[in-house]
Formats: C-alpha cells, structure tokens, sequence
C-alpha cells in the first residue's frame, strides 16, 4: 500500500511535470512515468509541432540574419549593433565599428550602393534658363492648372490646391486688416480667372427656353428677365439640375447676353440702332423720371429677329463641369446641340508674360456630340482658357481703371491710318522716335477691320465718349448695378508707371490730365456736392450730364469685340512679346522714357467692363454701409492678363486671394460659394473635406490637449450636420402638423408621408435644400418685423408689407411645403464672441431673453457638462441634445472690421428658425444664442433672414 | 410705366462725392459723435486751415452740431461759413420678375457744407487785445 501510495504519489508528481510538459507544444506526452532525473527531459519531440509553434521565433531570427547579411537591406552594419555596442561617429570612423563586424563595416563604408541615387541638383545657371525653367513649369503644371499670372502670384502668395487649379490663397505679408481698408478705402485687385465661362449660342428664344429648366423666378431674376436681355446689365442667378427646383441647386453663376450693335449681316439691326439714338435723345430732352423702357423694347425687337445670341455664364471651378452638364442637357432637351468641351488643362504657358508662342492656339477641343453641326441649333462651348477675369474691389477701383485703361483713339468712321498715328504721337508727345510710316498691312487687324465698319465706329465713339464722362465718378458704386461697358484699350504696358505708386498719386496723374484734356470739368464742379450750382449751369450746356448717364444708362455701350472668338485669338497671337518689348526699351536714348511703337505694332485689346455692386444701400441690417464692396470686373482675352495685372499692381492696387475673397463676401454679408452653399454638390464637398482636415488635426492632439467634444456636447464639431438636424425638425414637425390638421394628398404631403411610415429613409427621400424663394424669405423677414411696422417703415415699404403674414399660422400656411428646407440668416454678435464656424444655434428660453432685455451686457446661458447620468440619458436627438434647442449651425463667420463685432453667415432650419420666431418677443430683432463647439458658453446674437 | 405698379426692391445708390481730400469729412449717423468730432479737431490742429464738413439729409443735424462743438472748442480762433446744395441720389427699382424693366430715379437730398477754417492770427490777436482792454 505505502510503495503503491508512494508510486501514487510519484506518479501524481510526475503526472504534474508531464502536465506541464505536455502543456508546452511539441514535447511528446510521455506514456509511462519513469522515475529519475530523465523522466524531467521529454522523451521525443514531435518536430512538426515544435517548429510550427516556434514559427514566429524562427521567422524573425530568419529574417534578423537576412537583414544583417543584406547589404542592400537600407541598414548599415553598426546600426544592426545593440543599443550598448553602438558608438559615436561609428558611420565615419571604422576603428569605433566592433573588430567582428569592422570589415564589413568598412565595406559599405566605401561602397554607398544602398542609397538611393541622388541625382546632383543642377545649377541654378541651367535651372534659370529659360528653356529649362519653362519646362519645368511645363512639369508643374501638369498636376494643377495654373493661371496666368501664377509665377506672381506664388512669389508672393500662399498657394494652395484648389479645384483643379494651383490659386493664391492669402498675401504672405500679414493682410487681414490692410485688405479690408484697401476694400473700403482704397482698391483691391484679384486674379478670378479660374472662373470659367461657358458659352451658349443660338436663337434667343431657345436659350431662354434651355434655360428655364435651370432656373427659377421664384428664386430671384433668372436668365430670361428683361433687364438682363439687352446685354446692359451683367446678372446673377442660382442653377438648378433640370427642372428639379428647389432641389438639386448647383451654384450660383453671373451671366451676360451679348449686346449686338455691330453686326455687319443686319442691316434691320443697325437701322433699330439708329432709332435707339433718336429715342435717346429725346430721352435725354425729357425729364429726369424717364424710363428707359422703349429703348429696351426695341432692344428685345432686335434680339429676337437676329438668329445668333450669344450668353456667356461664368461658374467657379468647383462646379463649372457640372455646371456645363447641366447646360448641355438643358440645351439638349430644347434642340439639336453640339458641345465643345476645353482641353483639361491650358497648354499656354506663361512665364512672367512672356508667352509660349508654339503652343499658343490649343486652347479648346472640338468634340461634336452631334454629328451635323451644321444644322445644331445650339451651341454650347467652355471658353475655360480663353477668357480672364480681374476683379478691382474698392472705391479707388475706378479711378485706377481710368488711370490704367488708356482707349484707342481712331474712331472716327473715316480715320485713316496716318491720322491715328498722328493722334498717338500727339498723345505720347514725344516725337523725337518718330518712325517710318510705313505700317505693314499684309495683316489686317481687327481694329482696323473695325474701325472701317460705320456702326463699329460709331460704338466705339460712344464707349470712350460714356467713359470720358465716368471718370469723374468718385466709385464704381453711383454706377448702376452690373453695368456692362465695352472698350478698346491700347496696350497697358506701354503706359507703365516708371516705379509702383500709391493709389492716390497714381490717381491724381490721370485726374489732372483728365482736367487738362477735356475742358468741361473744371477742377471745381469735380465735386458735386460742393457746387451743385455750378454743375448744374454745366449740365443745361451740356446734353447727357453725368447724373444722367448714370440713372439713364446707355444701351449701346456693351457692345464688344471680345465676344468673337476670331479677335480673341488674333489679339492674344499678335501681342508683341514681353521680351521684345524690353529689347525695345532698352534701345531708347533716355532710360525711363515712354516707348514709342508704331501704330501697327501697338496692340488693341478689346476689354469687357462689369461693375460689381457690392452692398446695397437698401438699410436691411446687414450692418455694412452702402457701396462697401462695389468695384469693377475686367475681362480680357487670354495672355493679357499679366500686362494688365503690373499695371494694375504699379498704380498701387492691393492684391488679393481666395480668403480676401471669403472676408469679403462675409463683410458684405453674402453667403460664399462653395463653403455657406450646404445644399450644392461643391457644398457638400467642402464640408466634408473641412471635416476631414478637422478631424485629423483633432486626432494629432493628446487627450488632455484638446476639446473633449463629447462633455462639450458638441455631436459634430468638425462640419455642421445638415441632414441630421434637418431630418430631426422635419419629422418633429411633419408629425406635429399631422396632429393640427389633416394631410393633404398633394405633393408636398408626401414629406409627412414618409415620414409616417418610416422615419429612417425619410432624409434619403427628400434631401435637404436651403429655402431661395424671394415671396417665403420676404413673409419669413416681415414676420420678424410684424410689430415693428407702424411706427418705421410705414409708407415706403407697403409693397414688402402687403402680403407680410401677421400671424405663426399664416406664416407657416405660406412655408408649409418647405419643411426640409434651410434658411440662410445672418448673425451679428450682440456683445463680445465670434461666431465660428460650426457653432450652434440655439432657441433662448424664456428666462434668457428676459435677462437680456434687463440688461444687455449679459453674457447668457452655460451649457453644463455632458457626464455622468447626463450623457447616460443623452442618447437623444440632435436637435434637444443640449439644453436649449439647436435649430442651425453657423457655416463661416469672425470678427468684422465693418460692424466692429462677431459676424457670420449661418443656416437654419425652416421649422426651428419659425419656432425660434415664434418664442422671440417681437421687438423686431430676433435674438439667437449662439455657441462654439469648444466652449460650454452660449452668446447672444441678432438674427437677420437673408 | 406698367413696371411701377409692380413689386420692386428698392436700392439706393450711395450719393456722388466729389475728390476727396483730407480735410474733407463726410459725417454719417452711425459713427461715434465723440469720434467725429475728434477726427475734425485733430484735422483741424495739423497744418490744415480749414475742414470742409459734409452733412447729407438726416446727418445735417448732426453737420451742424460737429462744426458748433469745433467753434466753441476753438474760442474764437475759428470761424465757419456755410453753404446749402440739393444733392442728387439714385433710387433702382429692380423688378421681382423677369416681365419688368429696372428702372432708376432721381431724388434730391438736401446737404449743409461747412467750412470750418482757422482765423487769421492777426484778427484772433486784435480781437484778444479788444477784449482784455474792454
């Protein structure tokens, strides 16, 4: 019993030990239980199953030698060392380098075979030749268009990539405050060439047609309106994908009809022209209240006779394609069209001007959709590459203009050739390089051609006589909005100034020669207001005063060359190059001096003039003041666009970026394409990239060093979300409404429909739009007025105020189809704080706005920590997950050097911002609060519909 | 004449200024009066002689009571001259829909310019001597 006990015991030990051999993979079990020190060892060992256990060991010591035996392995000897064996200096001085491993060492010491071959940079000699350096732009420019004044830019910008192109994004120097004084005092000028212009040609009537499926009259002016046709006016309209309004926006795009004065083929045309003159001048014999209407009409008479309009619509990139999609189907449902679509990328290069001659005409492709272009009735074409845009911002913008621009004299009808050289000479004064006269006429210019047409003269004449008058305009802003001039200008180059000027000596030069040249304005009646008197004894000497021509604009004055793409082309082609122009000035006696070019050699650019009116001074409270932002927009044929952009820059106008262009448009309270368009394709696109940079900016931070958003309450803090919040008003609303009345079955019940059945896809099925309609914006903003009424805006505004809802239930009567709508507001802080972007808007309560009409210095509500059970319970909606209701998310917004506050352009829902309308006491200005996505604080701000 | 009967939105036009120069100041409404008048008085103490003030429609009041404070600031070494215009300001009219003409017209606005402008020393000091010996 004791030896079986004993052997049990010693069997239960070595039970124990073959356990934990057995436990260890690869030992065999053993079968019997042998006593003594070898019954510890394993008997035999199961190899497969031992190496596929040490597969892992064996692999990495496999791949450990292999690396130490490579040579090519990007590792050198020492740096295989362990950490305590490695040395200083150990990859210069062998003798540090381990007796075992030296040889090697020295070896790859004197063999650098692992490194990548680092071709040697070549001098910057051969790297600054021109051949050299333009194939390397070549190089560039293959990944990103660039614009043509790009080589300036990048000297002096910060460049970024940006829809397809490589654009300036903010001066290097720091600029935020100079660009807004330059805004507001000066001129700013900026480089919009990226913009691209889609051409449409064919009959009028058919365009219009095209174009309605694109357009809406309930969302403002389309295409279509009167006032654009004539071509006097330059327009701006929201597209829409076919017949889809109000869904399925796009982007917004200025567009302008060509004006045809000119035309050789209708002799009708210019027999109307002439009765236009007559009906001005009666106009002008009339008094002052006169309409311009008949002129117009008999404008459209001549538009609808003549088969060939042409519309030019100009779309930011970020949606140009979709955009020129849009167009072609439109046209395509209308009649029979051909396309023809630009290369992808510009094949001109430009370097500092100088212009790439072999590959200056490769601009557009032909691709025929339809194969008889011959009998297509329109036409659609990108005109990406052939057109440029500079745009001058800023009250000084037009002086600069008339200080820049020098016309071409020579339209007298029968001027002859010796006569406009004359007349050059005589303006450039200086006759001491008098040339030959001869004027090489294998090559008949355009301007030539032009000037023998009767008609063409004649507009000319009318051009640079309505422009003579206009340089006494103080700003582009007494002009009316999104006037059209058409001018012929000599090349800006040859009136360079000497070196760069401020804006207001540069200025002051054209201003006195302005008073020298032209013996009407006398220095005193410049000023208007000072001497009303005496401008007003001038205007009974003289026909069309400047107050007239500027209430009663011309109508023949937008005519231009540059619509033709033969001239364009010829223009751009026949530009004498920068180089051989500085070969020319070189040779001049006195350094400095102005050059003097033979007529023939001096190229004409046809230039298209569009005043951009900035802010109304309709008084909403947008807050900035009347004119603020207004300037002028050039456009040019291409190549041009560094001549005329030193010129600008030498007479002293600040240049600009895309974030000049964003501060801008928020002073101005506009909403910015594509980042305050939540609703377009661009839109979405934006947002989803800021929330990506955001979110993995947010993930390079550690913990402690950033927002916890989730205690913040911040559900996305990184984009505003639309369809979430949208989604959870729209059904809230819809089930609300179906408990107040009974659904109607038309179409616009089909949201509550949806959202009966299932409340999931409901977002799917009706996506999210932002509200345009002028008659909802207009009955939502008099609502916030409604008690405001009698005592201000009495009789003024009895038109607004006639169909102005009194009530919630008319107003939500007048919106009720729209509850997945957005509406853009804007806010303006009421103390301190800045609206950033993706802050919340949220409802006051009741105790909230009690304490800010107590006292106004509040600082409001504080939002407490998302924890414990709070978060627990917090699985709600988006829209009560704090504890003020969020109806909107601010889409851009900072401080604004124009109203001296917190400012941004923010969208809400339709139902919330009705609620919020509703719970605000109607004082006439909404009141909203207002936070930031990193910060537990709520602000107050004034809310105002856009 | 079918357009005025319809909807229109109103813009107006800012008012045609003339050259501006330094000593020119436009008084607005929404600017700080204290500001003004600081910005007058610091034109008026640096090499200028005179400071054209400006006041257009509803801000002649305002005019008027800026170049006042400058007189009575001044003690008599300044002295205002007056005159009144008519301005002529620009009202569009843009049609709601695209069947209407835009149309714009002219309205005038009465405006004050003051000259504000520094005496001669010698008519401020024979005045001072007056009054002392008086």
């Amino acid at each position: 019993m004791a030896s079986s006990s004993a052997g049990n015991a010693k069997e239960q030990k070595s039970g124990r030990k073959r356990k934990r051999n057995s436990d260890i993979p690869g030992f065999a079990p053993l079968l019997s239980s042998t006593p003594g020190v070898t019954s510890q060892a394993p008997r035999a060992i199961n190899a497969e199953l031992f190496a596929a256990s040490r597969a892992l060991e064996i692999k990495n010591m496999v791949r450990a030698i292999t690396e130490a035996d490579k040579i090519s392995g990007g590792k050198r000897v020492f740096q295989t060392l362990p950490r305590h064996m490695r040395r200083r200096a150990m990859s210069h001085n062998v003798k540090r380098v381990p007796v075992r491993v030296r040889q090697r060492a020295a070896f790859e010491m004197h063999t650098p075979t692992n490194k990548p071959e680092i071709q040697k940079k070549k001098s910057r000699y051969h790297r600054r030749q021109p051949k050299n350096l333009l194939e390397e732009y070549t190089r560039r420019q293959r990944k990103h268009v660039w614009l043509e004044t790009h080589i300036w830019h990048a000297k002096r910008m910060k460049m970024i990539d940006a829809w397809g192109y490589r654009l300036a994004d903010h001066p290097n120097d720091k600029g935020f405050r100079a660009a807004y004084r330059a805004v507001k005092n000066n001129c700013i000028l900026q480089d919009m060439s990226y913009y691209g212009c889609i051409e449409v040609t064919g009959t009028q009537s058919q365009i219009i047609q095209a174009m309605r499926h694109l357009t809406n009259q309930e969302a403002g002016l389309t295409i279509a309106a009167r006032c654009y046709l004539s071509g006097t006016r330059e327009g701006n309209v929201m597209l829409y994908s076919f017949d889809q309004f109000p869904h399925g926006a796009i982007t917004p795009v200025s567009f302008l009809w060509r004006q045809r004065t000119r035309t050789e083929t209708a002799t009708i045309t210019e027999k109307v022209q002439h009765s236009d003159k007559h009906e001005l001048q009666q106009q002008h014999v009339d008094d002052d209240d006169v309409t311009k209407d008949h002129v117009s009409e008999a404008n459209c008479r001549i538009h609808e006779k003549e088969a060939d309009s042409q519309l030019w619509i100009w779309s930011h990139p970020a949606s140009f394609s979709s955009v020129f999609d849009a167009i072609t189907e439109a046209c395509i449902s209308v009649g029979k069209t051909s396309v023809e679509k630009d290369s992808k990328f510009p094949n001109v290069v430009e370097k500092d001007g100088i212009a790439n001659p072999e590959q200056l005409d490769q601009g557009t492709q032909s691709i025929p959709l339809v194969n008889d272009i011959e009998h297509s009735e329109l036409k659609v074409i990108s005109h990406r590459f052939d057109l440029l845009r500079l745009r001058l911002t800023g009250p000084q913008s037009h002086a600069l203009l008339a200080s820049t621009l020098k016309l071409f004299t020579g339209s007298k009808p029968k001027d002859s050739e010796d006569k406009s050289e004359n007349n050059t000479l005589h303006k450039e004064q200086s006759t001491t390089f008098c040339n030959d006269k001869g004027i090489n006429s294998s090559s008949l210019k355009w301007w030539k051609t032009s000037l023998d047409s009767p008609s063409d003269s004649l507009v000319q004449s009318t051009q640079s006589a309505l422009w003579d008058k206009l340089k006494k305009a103080c700003s582009p802003s007494v002009l009316p909005p999104g006037c059209v001039i058409g001018l012929t200008v000599d090349d800006p180059r040859l009136y360079l100034p000497v070196k760069k000027t401020s804006i207001a000596s540069a200025t002051e030069g054209i201003n006195s020669e302005d008073s020298d040249s032209c013996d009407d304005t006398e220095p005193e009646s410049s000023d208007l207001i000072n001497s009303a008197d005496q401008a007003t004894s001038k205007l009974e000497k003289k026909q069309p005063s400047f107050e007239h021509v500027v209430t009663h604009w011309p109508t023949d004055v937008a005519g231009s060359r540059i619509w033709d793409q033969s001239v364009r082309r010829e223009v751009k082609d026949t530009k004498m190059p920068e180089q051989e122009l500085n070969r020319k000035r070189s040779e001049l006696l006195v350094p400095g001096s102005p050059l003097d070019l033979k007529p023939a050699e001096i190229s004409h650019i046809p230039v298209l003039l569009i005043q951009q009116p900035g802010c109304s001074g309709a008084s909403r409270d947008t807050g900035a003041s009347a004119g603020y932002g207004s300037g002028w927009d050039i456009i040019l044929p291409s190549g041009w666009a560094m001549a005329f952009w030193i010129a600008f820059v030498y007479r002293g106008a600040r240049t600009g970026g895309l974030k000049e262009s964003q501060t801008l448009a928020l002073e101005q309270g506009v909403p910015f394409f594509p980042n305050d368009f939540p609703d377009t394709p661009a839109g979405e696109a934006y947002n989803k990239k800021s929330k990506e940079d955001g979110e993995s900016q947010y993930s390079r931070y550690p913990p402690a060093k950033r927002p916890n958003y989730d205690k913040l309450g911040a559900k996305s803090p990184f984009t505003p979300p639309w369809r979430e919040l949208v989604k959870d008003w729209s059904t809230c609303e819809a089930t609300s409404s179906k408990t107040a009345e009974t659904i109607s079955d038309s179409t616009k019940s089909s949201t509550v429909a949806t959202s009966e059945s299932s409340q999931t896809d409901d977002s799917v099925v009706q996506p999210l739009y932002v509200l345009r309609s002028r008659s909802k914006l207009s009955a939502l903003r008099n609502y916030v007025l409604r008690d405001k009424k009698p005592q201000k805006r009495g009789s003024k505004h009895h038109v607004m105020m006639s169909n102005a809802p009194s009530s919630l239930d008319d107003l939500s009567s007048v919106v009720k189809d729209d509850l997945n709508s957005l509406v853009c507001v804007l806010v303006r802080m009421v103390n301190r704080n800045v609206p950033v972007p993706n802050s919340a808007l949220a409802i006051p309560s009741t105790e909230d706005t009690t304490k800010l009409v107590k006292c106004k210095d509040i600082a409001g509500p504080v939002e407490p920590l998302h924890k414990g059970p709070r978060a627990q319970a917090a699985e709600k909606s988006l829209r009560n997950s704090c504890t003020r209701e969020i109806v909107g998310f601010v889409s851009s917004g900072h401080f604004s050097l124009a109203r001296g506050c917190g400012f941004g352009v923010a969208f809400c829902t339709l139902p919330g911002l009705m609620k919020l309308l509703s719970c605000t006491s109607s004082t006439g200005e909404a009141v909203v609060l207002v936070r930031g996505p990193s910060t537990q604080q709520y602000r107050f701000a004034y809310l105002t519909i856009l | 004449m079918a357009d005025r009967s319809s909807s229109n939105v109103v813009k107006k036009r800012p008012p045609q200024k003339g050259q501006k120069r330094r000593n020119d100041i436009y008084v607005n409404r929404k600017t700080d009066f204290a500001a003004q008048l600081e910005r007058c008085q610091k034109s008026l103490d640096s090499s200028e002689q005179e400071v054209r003030i400006h006041g257009l429609g509803a801000a002649i009041n305002r005019a008027i009571n800026l170049a006042m404070q400058l007189e009575q600031r001044g003690q008599g070494t300044v002295e205002l001259s007056t005159t009144t215009s008519s301005v002529k300001l620009v009202d569009d009219f843009e049609p709601e829909d695209d069947d209407h003409e835009e149309y714009s017209k002219v309205r005038t606005n009465s405006a004050v310019h003051i000259r504000v402008y520094k005496k001669p020393l010698s008519q401020v000091n024979s005045e001072g001597a007056s009054k002392t010996a008086t």
